[in-house]
């Protein structure tokens, strides 16, 4: 773990805070938003190996500590999907945000379904909480596409500010 | 140097590694890390909490002073009213304590009411918990019954320093025993689904042939008391429909739980007291 894991992770901490902020906020209206995607796209896209799988695994077990599931679920999908993606970013323009958001919103939807996929047993008539699903998945694309820039350019530049480079992760500089 | 082939694999066996030394880490350092995460991340949530409270505050400080003399009156009457009720409980309580002294019926468990503020509600479509403003620091317990003025919120699922965590009655996990207001049949509640813009619901089973419950005509569901966690006698919700199951022996159905329960900011914990029969006799 670096400085740069770190950093990273303060920013995921951050926004996984304000996510919950907005899902308190929601309960009235009986919707959530997940943005898993997101937390794992820019350390998987941008920085090294370690410093961003290592984020990706603090952030999971950060969502692991309040979450009603078996400590270590988050964290493992997280560090797979981060697994994958990292191992198809040479193919991609991975330092372009818009491209960082595409992949933020296909990995938001990949969580999703397997997350759902692993906890819908535990509902009594699991055929009718698939259009509550939708709805917050729905919701959930939407904010990651609203808020991936930001989120991106967050990051970055918390990694400036703080004296860490991505130049040496940039292709053609070096 | 290590081939390329290595390299491309390495991030996949690195995965590995760590899956499988997570597999065989002991219970108590998993706990431990949930622990000490869940407390790096209770003093966001309770900062945001208090904010909350501070713009209500001044939000309430708005008001003119007619609404404030106004609401005092309306809490004056309220006051008079529970003042009444709580004589009447006294008096009943009593009478209660009294007869079953009389037939020697088993004592019930006593609880402390604690009070507490909601720090962060979160229901998603896969579980509904809440974070409570109170833990450890005042001697609640894993299990604890979790009360409002509607009736069951839900059960502590995790206590931790000064927060503890809270199993909503309307996620699909949650299990309890009920019965009828009125009636001594035991039956099994279980949380349900929570739709989009529609109320928390829950499902019933193993209701008698007998029973009918219609939306204009529903029956109001408590807790039965059976199970030793929560108090006989809490709403759990209206019972809305009835259908015979597939076996033929019992029926299921919807049970509608409080539309409040979205929008919750204070609960009661019910702390069962240790009576002198629980504790154990000195040698």
């Amino acid at each position: 773990m670096t400085r740069a894991t770190f950093i990273l992770f303060a920013c995921c901490v951050l926004l996984w805070t304000c996510v919950g902020q907005i899902n308190h906020y929601l309960t009235p209206v009986h919707m959530s938003v997940f943005v898993g995607g997101l937390l794992v796209a820019f350390s998987a896209l941008r920085v090294g190996f370690r410093e961003g799988w290592w984020c990706s695994i603090l952030i999971g077990l950060f969502v692991d500590s309040s979450a009603a599931v078996y400590f270590g679920f988050h964290a493992l999908i997280f560090a797979i999907v981060h697994v994958i993606i990292y191992n198809f970013r040479g193919r991609f323009p991975r330092e372009e945000t818009f491209f960082g958001v595409i992949v933020a919103i296909f990995t938001n939807l990949a969580l999703f379904i397997v997350i759902s996929a692993g906890l819908i047993h535990r509902s009594p008539t699991p055929l009718d909480t698939l259009p509550r699903l939708l709805v917050d998945l729905l919701a959930s694309e939407i904010l990651v596409f609203v808020a991936g820039p930001w989120f991106f350019s967050l990051q970055e530049r918390s990694l400036e500010l703080c004296g860490v480079s991505l130049r040496r992760e940039q292709r053609g500089l070096l | 140097m290590l081939p390329k082939r290595f390299d491309q694999a390495q991030p996949f066996i690195t995965l590995g590694i760590i899956v499988l030394a997570w597999l065989i880490v002991p219970t108590v350092f998993k706990r431990y890390m949930r622990l000490s995460f869940f407390e790096f991340q209770a003093p966001l949530d309770t900062a945001a909490s208090g904010v909350r409270d501070v713009q209500e505050f001044w939000s309430l400080r708005t008001r003119s002073r007619n609404e404030l003399i106004e609401a005092g009156i309306d809490l004056a009457h309220l006051n008079a009213k529970y003042e009444n009720s709580i004589q009447q409980n006294a008096a009943l309580a009593g009478e209660v304590s009294r007869l079953e002294e009389l037939l020697k019926l088993p004592s019930r468990t006593e609880y402390r009411a604690e009070a507490a503020r909601v720090v962060r509600r979160d229901f998603n479509g896969w579980w509904q918990t809440m974070t409570i403003r109170k833990g450890s620091n005042y001697d609640i317990p894993v299990g604890a019954p979790v009360i409002f003025v509607g009736g069951v919120v839900g059960r502590v699922r995790e206590v931790h320093s000064y927060t503890c965590e809270v199993a909503m009655i309307s996620n699909p996990g949650m299990r309890l025993a009920a019965t009828l207001e009125g009636d001594t049949r035991p039956l099994s509640y279980q949380g349900g689904n929570n739709p989009t813009f529609g109320p928390a619901s829950g499902r019933v089973e193993f209701v008698p042939l007998d029973v009918t419950a219609t939306p204009s005509s529903p029956r109001r569901l408590t807790t039965s008391g059976l199970g030793g966690i929560f108090p006989p006698g809490l709403t759990i919700g209206l019972i809305v429909r009835l259908d015979p199951s597939t076996d033929g022996l019992f029926k299921s159905g919807d049970v509608k739980l409080d539309p409040r329960l979205d929008s919750i900011e204070e609960v009661t914990v019910l702390v069962p007291l240790q009576t002198d029969k629980d504790v154990p006799a000195a040698p």
